[in-house]
């Protein structure tokens, strides 16, 4: 007689899988060396509209640095609202934003827990001041609106050891794309917007091998450097030439005043080129959900005949 | 902005429309020294206003400047482009709503349609005993007129008000 009452394990016995050591392979090989330019963002990928069930969404791939070692960041978020706020909370004259930052559990080297820890709160409280710029409030009293964000792949590398302090610099990566992928899904829920704000980072880094002075570069990976030794996250308006946060870490040396509003500056540049895909992005979305092509006749035309083909 | 260069029609949040002197802020827009610019990520509509009647035959009497709104009126709406738009209840709106639980002073309702769009969210709303009718007010008595589960049609009086989340004027008798 089978015991129906417990679900059991599988009659035969089974072996559980043994995974191949990755090969070890020299160090210098293994340390990715800065193959952009300076001044050069990673690609990005950003589509709005992407789940159907929230009141606007969006996804933000931005590309591996290197094939293997490193994954790139994958960004979901959602927006769900305005909606109006719970019978418990005070009268607000203006919209009350929250915002989620999760990592999921498999995004990075470590395992993150189900419960969200420090870092993520912290995540969510600067994305929280960098959209608040950028909405305006007072066009929808007495709601609230929730953004959510899941990490479905951090930006670490495998590699890193973690006496680099490599952790705090991907966050700052982390929180950048969060930014641009939450201000593209706001403006696909239909939530006012003064500007459409995005991302950017930029970071002083000294390289492997030359003892020269430290350089600055935008969006920069931590693994591909030798040592990093500040860095700064901007949320930047481009068209009101504002900031709405920003997030600066590290030592700077004491001689060079100017350094760091030149690190300020380069992280505007980052957010610039990210501001740019976002406005692509939101353009190409729109043009497609226009249900008819009034007036562009050619454009039509163009559609048809490649169907034909 | 790169956006300038594409379709004049789509119109992306910070996208600067004209000078506040030539057009009147609609839906969807704001202004910003002195500039109109959109809010919204959506399509760009100008209305002329209005006709001005002709000029008049004979003044015969002092009548009050004419307004200076004959400007035309832009703003962005997204309803061509998604239906997922919400709307927030207005001051003078028509809504539908279903009563959850009444109170002698009042009868809390959770508004379902508000104009002519069905709302995704559910938003709350009170019926005050002083605005269930308009003849004896000092008669009504809440529980006569409503019960939970009934639709109302009200009109929205109130909106911005901390005490009293929204105000309801009874409309038509409840239908059931």
């Amino acid at each position: 007689m089978t015991d129906r009452r417990r679900v059991n394990g599988p009659v035969g016995s089974t072996n559980p899988p043994v995974f191949e050591d990755e090969p070890e392979q020299e160090f210098g090989a293994q340390k990715g060396i800065r193959t952009r330019t300076p001044t050069a963002t990673r690609k990005m990928y950003l589509k709005t509209g992407v789940t159907p069930s929230a009141s606007g969404s969006a996804y933000l791939e931005i590309e591996a640095s290197r094939k293997g070692a490193v994954s790139g960041l994958k960004l979901s978020c959602t927006v769900h609202g305005p909606r109006s706020l719970p019978r418990s909370t005070p009268f607000s004259p203006h919209i009350i934003l929250s915002t989620h930052v999760k990592y999921a559990p498999f995004a990075t080297k470590q395992r993150r827990g189900y419960i969200r820890d420090p870092t993520e709160r912290d995540l969510g409280s600067h994305l929280e001041t960098a959209l608040r710029g950028a909405i305006i409030a007072d066009r929808w009293p007495k709601s609230g609106v929730d953004i959510i964000i899941s990490i479905v792949e951090g930006d670490h590398d495998r590699e890193t050891s973690k006496s680099q302090g490599g952790e705090a610099w991907d966050m700052m990566n982390a929180l950048s794309g969060c930014i641009t992928v939450a201000s593209a899904a706001l403006a696909d829920a239909g939530i006012d917007c003064v500007d459409t704000v995005a991302g950017g980072v930029a970071a002083l880094v000294r390289d492997e091998g030359d003892d020269t002075t430290p350089r600055i570069v935008i969006d920069p990976i931590p693994s591909e450097h030798e040592q990093i030794l500040a860095a700064c996250c901007v949320a930047y308006l481009p068209d009101r030439d504002e900031i709405t946060n920003l997030w600066f870490k590290g030592d700077l040396p004491a001689s060079d005043m100017e350094l760091y509003s030149q690190l300020v500056e380069k992280g505007i540049q980052a957010s610039r080129n990210s501001n740019e895909v976002i406005v692509n992005s939101l353009l190409i979305s729109t043009r497609e959900q226009q249900p008819h092509e009034r007036h562009d006749g050619t454009t039509r035309m163009h559609i048809a005949f490649n169907l034909q083909r | 902005m790169a956006a300038t260069s594409s379709s004049a029609t789509i119109a992306i949040p910070g996208q600067l429309l004209g000078p506040a002197s030539k057009f009147q802020p609609g839906p969807g827009t704001h202004i910003h020294e002195s500039n109109l610019y959109s809010s919204l990520l959506g399509l760009v509509h100008v209305n002329q206003p209005t006709k001005a009647p002709g000029p008049v035959k004979r003044l015969n009497k002092i009548t009050p400047a004419p307004p200076p709104a004959e400007l035309p009126t832009i703003s962005v709406s997204r309803s061509a482009v998604s239906d997922k738009r919400e709307t927030l209840p207005e001051v003078g709106n028509t809504v539908l709503c279903r009563v959850i639980r009444i109170t002698p002073r009042q009868a809390v309702v959770a508004i379902l349609i508000c104009g002519e769009t069905v709302l995704d969210a559910e938003w709350q709303g009170l019926i005050r005993v002083q605005d269930v009718r308009a003849t004896e007010k000092d008669r009504v008595k809440i529980y006569e007129s409503f019960r939970p589960g009934d639709i109302v049609r009200a009109e929205v009086v109130s909106f911005l008000s901390p005490t009293l989340p929204f105000t309801r004027r009874f409309y038509a008798d409840a239908a059931y």
